[in-house]
């Protein structure tokens, strides 16, 4: 899909911009609520890995198998009724 | 009755008349004209501003009611009433004329229900609404749009007839006015319910949504994306308010349509999962029921027709350019299509929720208020389904369509007025994410919301910064593939309509079977009325008197003649038929034993 070099660039940007955030976060944000989440510093860094991995695992191993089917499998069906 | 005519919604639905009949330049007027002047009347309409019509059997109805809900509602619908013209105006001849009815007869009726004050009025632009927005379907000539255009008339005579049964019940009740009506949850309550959740689309009544608008025509999907969805939100808004299952109802669309996104791999319908997804974070605002959760609601409802029709817009007009629909089949246009590209992004980051997009102004109520209200677990699934819109559109479609690899695609020039309905939208999306008290002040509660604070910005940051590195790792399992996903639709296309299939046929034989059947019973009886030894066969009876006899006879010469073309010659001899000669006598007699047996079956039945 991509290079290496873009991928490893892209690595870079976004981890640098996690890290930023994270620093930042610690200096000046105040946490709107008490729940864990929102006290810990980068909490959502690991919501996001969390659920983005989650949905690329149910889409792969769970949900996609289960359910895609060839583009015409409606269609078959349909032109039998025609 | 002079006010009646200044309601922005009855304004487009006369234009929508005339656009029917006029040829296509004063209709492209007309298509700016009417929406601009939408968008005027509503400004000038005043906060609580009531019309009343008297009706049948002293019913009085209430066609404009504003209030600072329906007032925000009813200014986003005119202005894409108005985005969505300017769209649409190239279109030429026949279709140009139906689709350009069609929609601002779709776009009125969806006023006409945001300014409706009682049940009666809401119902009737209601079920317009649902018949205007069939017409855009239906206005892509394919066998697909045909059949996907009839499956969405089904779903929507569903959800409008149970509507129609629940507000016979409301009035007859003696209550016209719309308002909230979680208090007694009767039959009339579940069957709003169903009618409105029907057309909010949510699972598993969905399936009409992802079904049917990917197959309008591109400018005909720009228009469906918008209004029917939100004017469900507006009317929950109205009347289900704090209803505790709709916060989980809504977290439940919300991930499901971005699950079905990621697997999608026809643009239009990933968008249209997107609809599903989006709606249930305001599904889920509904549900919450506070003031802010209310705000959060409107508000992402406001700028999901903002970012939502964009998004529609600009791969409209990819696909009208390459005349492809599929992502595998799509890659490389950013350098063919910088425009269209741009525009893409814009929308892309708004439904995303990056900071100064007007997503990030909207969705972080919501999720906010979801904390607040102390649904903790309902603001971090929220909170996963916002990863899950990135993943899909950001990285998915702006990344293999624009991206991606090139796939050397002949690309026609699109037109200058689409160009133009994208620049607006993006200059709005922008324009309300930069500066979100133009939105806010409109909101319908007081509320106290800062959507750049530290804690806010950095949050959805950390989220899509970090959200981009599964896609890194795993963006090869990412890559669309030549598939369709089933959804709830797959239960009416396939075992109910196998089971239609099959009823059918077996009907059919039942038919053609039974009436062999009883046709055999009659000719016998017939038969046996006319002449009871007719039965035993032709070949016992050796006597033939009288003309049958005579006619025998001179068959029997005939032949005996010796003539060469004996098979025709014969058949030029008038025969004789002996049943026509006995009908009448047989007809009668058939009656007489069938009454005799009637008679004889009621005198056995009688009770004693």
């Amino acid at each position: 899909m991509m290079k290496k070099e873009t991928k490893r660039k892209f690595y870079f940007i976004f981890l640098l911009v996690c890290a930023v955030s994270v620093v930042l976060e610690i200096l000046f944000a105040h946490p709107h609520g008490d729940a864990l989440w929102h006290r810990l510093p980068g909490a959502d860094l690991i919501i996001a890995f969390v659920s983005g991995f989650a949905f690329l695992l149910l889409k792969t191993k769970v949900i996609g198998p289960l359910l895609q089917r060839d583009e015409d499998y409606y269609d078959r069906e349909e032109k039998k009724d025609e | 009755m002079s006010d009646i005519m200044l309601h922005p919604g009855l304004i487009l639905i006369l234009a929508a008349v005339l656009a029917a009949f006029l040829p296509d330049f004063p209709r492209r007027i007309l298509m700016v004209f009417a929406p601009f002047s939408a968008i005027v009347l509503m400004l000038l309409l005043p906060q609580n501003t009531i019309v009343i019509l008297p009706f049948l059997n002293g019913l009085v109805l209430t066609p404009v009611f504003v209030d600072r809900l329906s007032y925000v509602f009813g200014m986003i619908f005119s202005i894409m009433s108005l985005i969505g013209s300017i769209y649409s105006l190239h279109n030429r001849g026949i279709i140009g004329k139906i689709e350009a009815a069609a929609s601002l007869s779709y776009a009125g009726s969806s006023l006409g229900v945001t300014l409706a004050g009682d049940w009666i009025s809401l119902i009737f632009f209601w079920e317009l609404m649902a018949v205007s927005s069939l017409f855009l379907v239906w206005a892509n000539r394919s066998k697909k749009a045909e059949r996907a255009g009839f499956r969405y008339l089904l779903m929507h005579m569903l959800g409008g007839n149970c509507l129609l049964i629940g507000i016979i019940f409301k009035v007859s009740d003696g209550s016209t006015a719309i308002s909230n009506i979680t208090a007694v949850q009767d039959a009339a309550f579940w069957l709003i319910f169903i009618g409105v959740a029907v057309n909010a689309a949510i699972p598993p009544l969905s399936g009409w949504l992802t079904d049917a608008y990917p197959e309008a025509n591109v400018t005909g999907s720009v228009f469906l994306s918008s209004f029917t969805t939100k004017t469900a939100v507006y009317c929950m808004i109205r009347m289900f308010a704090g209803m505790e299952m709709l916060v989980w109802l809504g977290v439940a669309m919300a991930l499901y349509g971005a699950m079905f996104a990621i697997m999608e791999n026809d643009v239009r319908r990933l968008l249209s999962y997107h609809i599903v997804s989006q709606v249930g974070f305001m599904v889920a605002g509904v549900g919450i029921g506070t003031p802010l959760s209310l705000n959060g609601a409107t508000a992402h409802a406001f700028s999901h027709i903002l970012y939502k029709s964009l998004l529609f817009m600009s791969t409209g007009a990819v696909i009208a350019a390459t005349g492809v629909n599929k992502i595998n089949q799509l890659g490389g246009l950013a350098k063919k299509m910088p425009f269209t590209c741009i525009a893409f992004t814009v929308g892309a980051f708004s439904i995303s929720g990056v900071p100064l997009f007007n997503g990030f102004i909207s969705k972080s109520i919501t999720i906010t208020a979801a904390y607040e209200a102390g649904y903790e677990i309902a603001e971090l699934l929220l909170l996963a389904a916002s990863v899950g819109t990135f993943l899909c559109v950001v990285m998915k479609l702006l990344y293999f369509i624009f991206f991606g690899e090139d796939k050397n695609l002949a690309v026609k020039p699109v037109p200058f007025n689409m160009k133009a309905a994208m620049g607006i939208g993006s200059a709005l999306c922008i324009l309300y994410g930069i500066f979100p008290n133009l939105l806010y002040r409109y909101l319908p509660f007081t509320m106290e919301y800062h959507p750049f604070t530290w804690d806010h910005v950095l949050q959805y940051v950390q989220l899509l910064s970090m959200a981009v590195i599964p896609f890194i790792l795993y963006g090869d399992r990412m890559k669309p593939l030549s598939k369709i996903s089933l959804d709830t639709d797959w239960f009416y296309r396939k075992p109910f309509a196998t089971i239609i299939r099959n009823l059918s046929s077996l009907c059919v034989t039942v038919q053609l079977g039974l009436g062999g059947f009883f046709r055999g019973i009659y000719n016998g009886m017939r038969k046996a009325a006319m002449n009871p030894l007719a039965l035993l066969g032709t070949d016992r009876t050796e006597i033939m008197p009288g003309a049958e006899a005579e006619f025998r006879e001179a068959e029997n010469e005939f032949l005996a003649s010796g003539e060469t073309d004996a098979a025709t010659s014969i058949q030029s001899i008038e025969r004789y038929n002996p049943d026509e000669a006995r009908e009448p006598a047989g007809e009668i007699m058939t009656v007489v034993i069938f009454t005799l047996i009637v008679l004889i079956a009621l005198i056995a039945l009688k009770p004693v």
